[in-house]
């Protein structure tokens, strides 16, 4: 895997911006932003506005999220702030607060 | 175990990078980089600003002081502007290295050795500045303007030794227009004289004689500042 890791133990307090896959296990506050896609695992906390191609989550994430194809809210994932995606999943099991903005 | 955390080559960072384990920086970062573990700064990957770890490995560019517990080892291709410190430091043939380089630590000989060996260690690594960067440099095309706008600062602390040098540093060196301070300095002790003189030797003197009379506890060796001393107070308090 070529992508950007930020592994558990790991915090990054300011800016992110990648072209490549990033993957979130540990802390981020700022902001976090990809092209390409973005994966928030399970024990990750984002406090950060986050934008990407895609977007899984299922960690934590206090922020404003856009993605330019879709969000996935996982089982265990937790989302607060506003959702701005063509498409959007929210598994059984998620928690989530905020409005969704699907370009209508 | 923890997989080590990677900022690969197309990320950038601007903020301050902490924690615990290890760190691989392929891309960017701007900003403090403060790990526990190892970090590694890869080949072509860009740091500007100070890293801390117990062991830092370079191959890249870091703009920054470096600060490791236990190693900072520099690998050819890195080019370093900023301070080394550590444990134990290497440099490789081929790394590029602008500023303080010390190790620190539990030396297992006296002072000196560590000392020594700093100063064996900086050399070599600037003498291999100029024959790296003029054979090296069509390889290096980019790095080089990163590397000359930063220079003021980290040219910074190699002048100040120059102008701070000490009035008695410049009496050895023969600068005669240095000499500015000593005058001044005897002016102000012939103020004081001037002043103290006048004001205290009467009551200074009747005092000191009483207390000698009196008690003859205080020796001789200092008897006329004890006296003087003395003296003020009584006679303020008189």
């Amino acid at each position: 895997m070529a992508g950007t890791l930020i592994g558990e133990e790991l915090t990054i307090e300011g800016e992110i911006t990648s072209e490549e896959e990033v993957v979130v296990q540990g802390t981020v506050r700022g902001s976090l932003t990809s092209t390409d896609a973005i994966q928030i695992l399970s024990g990750a906390v984002v406090e950060a506005d986050v934008s990407a191609a895609s977007l899984s989550v299922a960690g934590n994430i206090t922020g404003n999220v856009t993605a330019s194809d879709r969000v996935d809210l996982q089982a265990g994932g937790r989302l607060v702030g506003d959702v701005r995606s063509a498409r959007l999943t929210i598994a059984d099991g998620a928690s989530f607060k905020g409005n969704v903005d699907m370009d209508v | 175990m923890n997989s080590p955390s990677t900022i690969s080559t197309a990320t950038i960072v601007r903020g301050n990078v902490s924690g615990d384990g290890s760190l691989e920086i392929l891309g960017r970062i701007e900003g403090s980089v403060s790990m526990t573990g190892q970090v590694i700064v890869a080949p072509n990957a860009v740091v500007k600003g100070n890293v801390s770890a117990t062991e830092i490995q370079v191959a890249g560019n870091v703009l920054g002081n470096l600060t490791a517990t236990d190693v900072v080892v520099l690998n050819p291709g890195a080019r370093v502007i900023g301070d080394l410190l550590g444990g134990r430091i290497g440099i490789a043939e081929g790394a590029l290295v602008r500023g303080l380089v010390r190790t620190e630590g539990e030396p297992p000989l006296a002072q000196p050795v560590p000392a020594a060996a700093s100063r064996g260690a900086s050399p070599a690594g600037k003498a291999a500045i100029p024959v790296k960067s003029a054979f090296a440099a069509p390889s290096m095309p980019r790095p080089a303007p990163a590397v000359i706008a930063p220079r003021p600062p980290v040219a910074v602390p190699a002048p100040k030794p120059v102008p701070v040098p000490v009035p008695v540093v410049a009496h050895a060196y023969e600068r005669p227009i240095v000499h500015d301070p000593v005058p001044d300095v005897e002016v102000e002790t012939e103020d004081e004289l001037e002043v103290d003189e006048p004001t205290n030797p009467p009551p200074a003197r009747e005092d000191a004689e009483q207390e000698h009379s009196g008690h003859a506890a205080p020796p001789m060796v200092v008897p006329a500042i004890r006296g003087q001393v003395k003296a003020k107070k009584k006679h303020k308090g008189r």
